[in-house]
């Protein structure tokens, strides 16, 4: 072979210089202040920030104007609102509110906690984070949080001085009395470096729990403390910073992120239980406030969550050795993606059975139509994918469209059908390409999974929910939020991506419908789509039950949402190079194939910025359902605690509650994405 | 200028009279050649000339106006399914590799045996490797193109062509985005294809390899074939003005 050569033996490198680590001094001189320019800019930008954020910062901490006491009370009727409290009024909350069907909703978000770390665990996401990152952030983060609130007018000045100075002081000592004692051994140091750094976390959720806590009756309850206990906080962080930065002896400079994470969520759900909340003092206008103890109907739950976590890891790392990381990566996000309409749909609703059905329906008729497609169907793709069966699947698939056709426009009949044989269809077209050769068995048995999915959620769509439905919709709050932005997130990305191809397509009537559809829903206004999904949804789908309303929602939402989708997509179509078509081509590839394997993994792959941009946009703006009488998260924030006998100016607190929601969760997507990027990255031209 | 011709047994490709536009612009102007089995053919000659497009129009990523390309017994024509058939068995490198930057170097290597030619995927990565051995990168086999050089990249790419396992292999100046030094690595595997009986059609300005290895050179000008011959007639003697002004050009 005379093809083979032989790599030379690469020469020594000699490492880079490794710098000295240098003081905040240095690299506050090195960036802040380097030039007259730049040390204008700066104080101009510090003063600017500290007029913009000095005042909400008052605002936020004033315990007395405030009305916090709004939000924790309301804690429950922001995140699920009128979720069927159930009618059992022996199981009752704090208030004598009846929860005995809450527990649906500690089930689901228990399963998606599940996943979640089967997931971290086998995408082996962040096994470790460098000491310099946390350093990095938490410095930012603490000298933010000194030079806003140092500047907040606060009541007792010297007292809380005293203890900063104090405490920094001891905590610093002890860090490096921890660090020289046991400096040798990694796994103490990590957790003692963890200790370091949850405790600055954990007094910051003290914070976002907005309370003070309870020392053995030793309460502290105005707002001085509160700012004090801020300021702490941010103290706490700057030094940990400084330390982990300092910290040459470590020979490791990262640490294990699930570590980190497994810490905090000790400490997390501990502090539920001794953090107070500041709540009325009774049920009545004009009651003073009072501090009170989470209710045990939410840190019951939480506490098993956290900790059941724990032993979860380690769970999950055991399987991880025992399954190939490929199939259980692959199991889970069949998982996940199962995991919305289960939840939602069965554990959420809890469909009925028997005379919960809509009236005329009958479960046996459903299931043998399934069964009957599942065989005869079955057999049809068989045939399809049969090696010597030549032209006659192009024929099999003309009389599927024809009956197709005839189902949807000519006749009435049951929508089930329809949908069944629209789904076969789809088989039998892809039968060829995917379902022949080796892949034979697996494609039949793709098709047996897909027709007792679609039979069990379409029956369970059908059928009433036992769940007693107060208002238009068993969703509500944050809940809805949820429910709304992943079911459009889930029918739009398909719908987008057809639309992209239609819209790129040389087929002229594929690219006719593609256009003027893209052209005709973005012109329209989201608020008239919202409005005309309760109005013509019964005009554009005649569907023989009647929906919840928020199914209509999801899919006019998501029809609106996929023409945005598809013309990002269609950018990053029309980014890939001709040669790449040209060399799927040259290898033999269908144009379907190369669509699939080459152009669209590719093509999604350049556009993830903007698709999570389009995520992140559905996400806020599923806000604008409260214009269709939907109960969602920002609507009960904006009027009903406001609006109710106790919540008398409390909008104000309320709103500022619910930016900080939505924040968090926009921001974590938007790191989510960036992570993401850089892991897909790889090995990029 | 259609002059018909018998089809003898071992003749793979027959171009009869073909001819290709650009919009207005005459590409190719009637090429008329017949390539044999196991034939080794470079095609050289000035840019513009037509040499790509002749051999792209051979596995119909250009598609001819008039006349007539027969690729192994079957016809060239609108037909899909002829397309992808005559595509499966002509292998093509390209210029710029053209490799699946999201996939590995194997799956870059597996993938259209698994999906065109059905191979179970055990039996498709064996293959795979064996071919990457037989270009001299097996310990490269689950990188990313981006992280290899362009001439392992081009390496990489015959493997992929050859996975395919075709009959006919089609080079579009394979070295002429590479650095010199890699060159000779990528005509190193051209040879050994060629010594293995490989039909092979060349666009190439290497002129050593063509007087090396090429049993006949085509030199195109203008969109068709000015003059052919073997090497030593081709590079010693040309009887043509044009082909007489290349050469003195290049070497």
């Amino acid at each position: 072979m005379s093809g083979r050569i032989e790599l030379p033996e690469v020469p020594e490198l000699e490492l880079a210089p490794e710098r000295p680590p240098q003081g905040p001094m240095v690299w506050m001189q090195e960036n802040l202040f380097s030039s007259r320019g730049s040390t204008i800019l700066t104080l101009a930008g510090l003063v600017l920030a500290w007029v913009a954020v000095k005042g909400l910062a008052g605002f936020i901490f004033d315990f007395t104007a405030r009305r916090w006491d709004m939000v924790t009370l309301n804690m429950r009727l922001l995140m699920i609102q009128a979720y069927p409290a159930g009618d059992n009024l022996e199981i009752a909350d704090e208030a004598g509110m009846p929860i005995d069907q809450i527990h649906r909703v500690w089930i689901s978000l228990a399963i998606v906690v599940v996943l979640a770390i089967f997931s971290l665990v086998f995408w082996r996401v962040g096994s470790r984070i460098s000491r310099r990152s946390i350093a990095r952030v938490f410095m930012g983060i603490g000298s933010f949080v000194l030079f806003m609130f140092l500047g907040v007018p606060i009541i007792d000045y010297t007292f809380p001085f005293l203890l900063i100075v104090g405490g920094a002081v001891v905590l610093y000592i002890g860090f490096n009395a921890i660090r020289m004692a046991i400096g040798t051994s990694r796994l103490l140091g990590d957790l003692a470096l963890g200790l370091l750094i949850s405790l600055p976390i954990g007094v910051a959720l003290i914070l976002l729990g907005i309370g003070g806590i309870d020392f053995g009756g030793w309460e502290w309850q105005f707002s001085g403390k509160v700012h004090f206990w801020t300021i702490l906080a941010g103290a706490l962080l700057v030094l940990v910073a400084w330390a982990l930065q300092r910290d040459e002896a470590s020979k490791e400079p990262s640490m294990p992120m699930m570590g980190i994470l497994g810490f905090l969520a000790v400490v997390v759900a501990g502090l539920l239980w001794i953090i107070k909340v500041p709540v009325p003092a009774e049920l009545v206008v004009g009651a003073p406030k009072a501090w009170a103890g989470i209710a045990s109907s939410t840190k019951v739950p939480w506490t098993m969550i956290l900790l059941g976590s724990i032993p979860l890891y380690f769970l999950a790392v055991q399987l991880r050795r025992l399954v190939p990381e490929k199939t259980g990566r692959r199991a889970l996000s069949g998982l996940w993606l199962l995991s919305f309409p289960f939840l939602a749909m069965v554990v959420l609703r809890d469909p009925g059975f028997g005379e919960e059905f809509a009236p005329g329906f009958s479960l046996g008729q459903y299931l043998a139509l399934a069964i009957g497609f599942l065989i005869l169907g079955g057999a049809v793709i068989a045939l399809a994918s049969h090696p010597s069966i030549g032209e006659w699947a192009a024929a099999i698939s003309g009389i599927l469209g024809v009956a197709i056709i005839y189902t949807w426009g000519f006749t009435s009949m049951l929508f089930f059908i329809r949908f069944l044989l629209v789904i076969l269809l789809v088989f039998v077209l892809g039968a060829k390409t995917f379902g022949s050769g080796p892949a034979r068995n697996r494609y039949l048995m793709v098709w047996g999974v897909t027709m007792v999915l679609f039979t069990y959620f379409y029956i369970i769509a059908k059928g009433g929910t036992t769940v007693d439905v107060p208002l238009a919709s068993p969703f509500g709050g944050f809940l809805l939020t949820l429910v709304v932005f992943l079911g459009v997130t889930l029918v739009s990305f398909p719908l987008g991506v057809i639309l992209a191809l239609g819209r790129t397509s040389t087929m002229p009537i594929f690219r006719l419908m593609s256009v003027t559809y893209i052209e005709v829903v973005r012109a329209v206004p989201l608020i008239t789509w919202l409005i005309m999904s309760i109005i013509f949804l019964p005009f554009a789908l005649p569907l023989d039950a009647e929906l919840d309303r928020i199914v209509g929602v999801i899919l006019f939402y998501s029809g609106f949402s996929a023409a945005y989708l598809a013309e990002n997509v269609r950018g990053g179509l029309q980014a890939i190079r001709e040669g790449q078509k040209e060399a799927s081509k040259a290898l033999g590839m269908t144009t379907v194939q190369t669509m699939i394997f080459i152009t669209m993994p590719q093509a999604l792959r350049t556009v993830i910025p903007a698709l999570v941009g389009g995520a992140i946009a559905t996400f806020k703006d599923t806000s604008l359902v409260t214009i269709i009488s939907l109960f969602d998260f920002l609507h009960i924030s904006r009027f009903v605690i406001p609006n109710s006998t106790l919540g008398r100016a409390s909008v104000r607190t309320t709103l500022l509650f619910a930016a900080a929601f939505y924040w968090i969760f926009t921001f974590a997507m938007s790191r989510a994405s960036l992570r993401l990027e850089k892991k897909l990255g790889v090995g990029e031209r | 200028m259609t002059t018909e011709k018998t089809l003898s047994d071992n003749d793979m490709i027959v171009c009869d009279g073909v001819k290709k536009w650009f919009g207005d612009f005459q590409a190719l102007k009637g090429v008329t050649t017949t390539i044999k089995e196991r034939e080794v053919v470079v095609v050289i000659g000035p840019s513009g000339s037509g040499k790509s497009t002749f051999i792209r129009c051979i596995n119909r990523l250009e598609v001819h106006q008039e006349g007539r390309i027969v690729v192994d017994g079957t016809e060239l024509t609108s037909d899909l399914r002829n397309i992808e058939k005559i595509r499966s068995e002509v292998g093509m490198v390209f210029q710029q590799f053209n490799l699946f930057p999201h996939l590995t170097v194997l799956q870059n290597i597996t993938l259209a045996p698994m999906w065109v030619r059905k191979k179970p995927r055990e039996e498709a990565e064996a293959s795979g490797m064996a071919l990457l051995e037989r270009v001299g990168i097996p310990e490269q086999a689950h990188k990313f193109p981006g992280q290899l050089s362009g001439g392992q990249q081009q390496r990489v790419a015959i493997a992929r062509s050859l996975a395919m396992e075709p009959r006919i292999m089609l080079f579009d100046e394979p070295t002429s985005a590479l650095d010199p030094e890699m060159i000779k690595e990528v005509l190193d595997v051209m040879k050994e294809l060629a010594l293995s009986g490989m039909t092979m059609i060349v666009v190439t300005h290497e002129m050593g390899f063509a007087r090396e290895v090429a049993d006949r050179v085509l030199f195109f000008d203008y969109g068709d074939i000015v003059e052919e011959g073997t090497p030593e007639h081709f590079f010693t003697n040309p009887s043509h003005d044009r082909t007489k002004l290349f050469l003195s050009q290049i070497l």
